[in-house]
């Protein structure tokens, strides 16, 4: 509530032509809107355009903010239809390379462990782009929605807001997601637990 | 609540989205099923993988990058203000020369005479001659012809 206050005061700060405020804005929330972009679309080149878009889009809405949803909602609200944008213009889905997430890819996976001999540092690689295609396969509603969440730690509340769907919609995507993810991680998960 | 629905409860659990009393009951029964244990340990694990993927930081220089992304937006709209704007002028003064022309050529154009419908609707009577010397304003050659012809 507090930083919501503080984030408040930026938009105030930033309309009576306080050009630093809308940098700390930037400062504050560039970091959630690239991670964002990148585990949405998978493709860590076009984080940087795509992240700078969302900003400048920011700059030249933020006149029309209404002050009845958090920023950072409402920036997350921005970045969630620039990706959904370009997943349709791209059709990106059938772009993301998943291969490393056929059973086969997975059963090899399992064998190498047992003679792992890489670096905390190549596993820890590997699991991101082992949840980056899981992630992927996702429908991009789904996908979008459970970052909010997992990633964004947004309330099924704020999610509602920020997707303008009802919160029930918002509950069922998160379980038929997680539904998913589960399965498409499964042998991954069950060697680790 | 059975097994297969306290299942269903386990995601919106681990969000603590559900009320005092079903996360009461999910977790009474989470406590006693292995199964459902190893469920939301697998929920936590999928969360805690997603934050951990996100692993991307943009450089020192970003906020820099959208600020001149910003200014360069700016100026191309102020470029395209310029050819908008003189369009716009261009209609304006377009309209204003129409309007003009209508009110120059509708106070230049003959007021018809005051008897002449009356005459050439082949009113026979006096009544053309009497709208003519009847009115009120000066009267033309034309109307002084209409009463002269009518009566």
């Amino acid at each position: 509530m507090e930083h919501q206050v503080d984030d408040f005061k930026l938009i105030e700060a930033f309309h009576s032509g306080d050009q630093k405020a809308f940098d700390e804005i930037v400062r504050r929330y560039h970091r959630q809107v690239a991670n964002i972009i990148y585990l949405t679309l998978g493709n860590r080149e076009e984080v940087d355009d795509l992240s700078q878009e969302v900003f400048v889009r920011v700059f030249r809405s933020l006149d029309r903010f209404e002050y009845d949803s958090s920023l950072y909602s409402w920036i997350y609200r921005i970045a969630v239809n620039l990706c959904i944008d370009e997943i349709r213009k791209k059709k990106i889905r059938k772009l993301i390379p998943l291969d490393f997430l056929t059973e086969k890819k997975l059963e090899g996976e399992k064998k190498s462990k047992v003679v792992v001999t890489a670096s905390d540092e190549l596993l820890q690689k590997e699991k991101e782009e082992v949840i980056r295609g899981a992630l992927g396969k996702l429908s991009p509603l789904h996908r979008t929605v459970i970052l909010l969440r997992e990633y964004q730690d947004l309330s099924y509340g704020e999610i509602a807001k920020t997707l303008r769907i009802s919160q029930q919609a918002v509950k069922s995507r998160i379980f038929r997601a997680r539904e998913e993810l589960r399965e498409l991680l499964k042998d991954y998960f069950q060697e680790r637990t | 609540m059975n097994h297969k629905s306290i299942e269903r409860q386990l995601s919106a659990y681990v969000d603590n989205e559900l009320s005092v009393s079903e996360a009461g009951s999910v977790r009474a029964h989470v406590e006693g099923c292995p199964l459902c244990q190893q469920r939301v340990q697998v929920l936590r694990a999928i969360r805690t993988s997603i934050r951990d993927a996100a692993s991307v930081v943009l450089p020192e220089t970003f906020v820099y990058s959208v600020q001149r992304a910003v200014r360069q937006r700016e100026q191309e709209y102020v470029m395209w203000l310029g050819p908008e704007r003189f369009a716009r002028n261009i209609v304006v003064a377009l309209c204003v020369i129409v309007i003009t022309l209508v009110a120059v050529g509708s106070y230049l154009t003959p007021q018809p005479a005051v008897g002449e419908d009356r005459y050439f609707s082949g009113e026979p009577s006096d009544s053309a001659a009497h709208a003519v010397i009847g009115s009120q304003r000066e009267l033309s050659k034309d109307d002084v012809m209409i009463a002269a012809l009518t009566r």
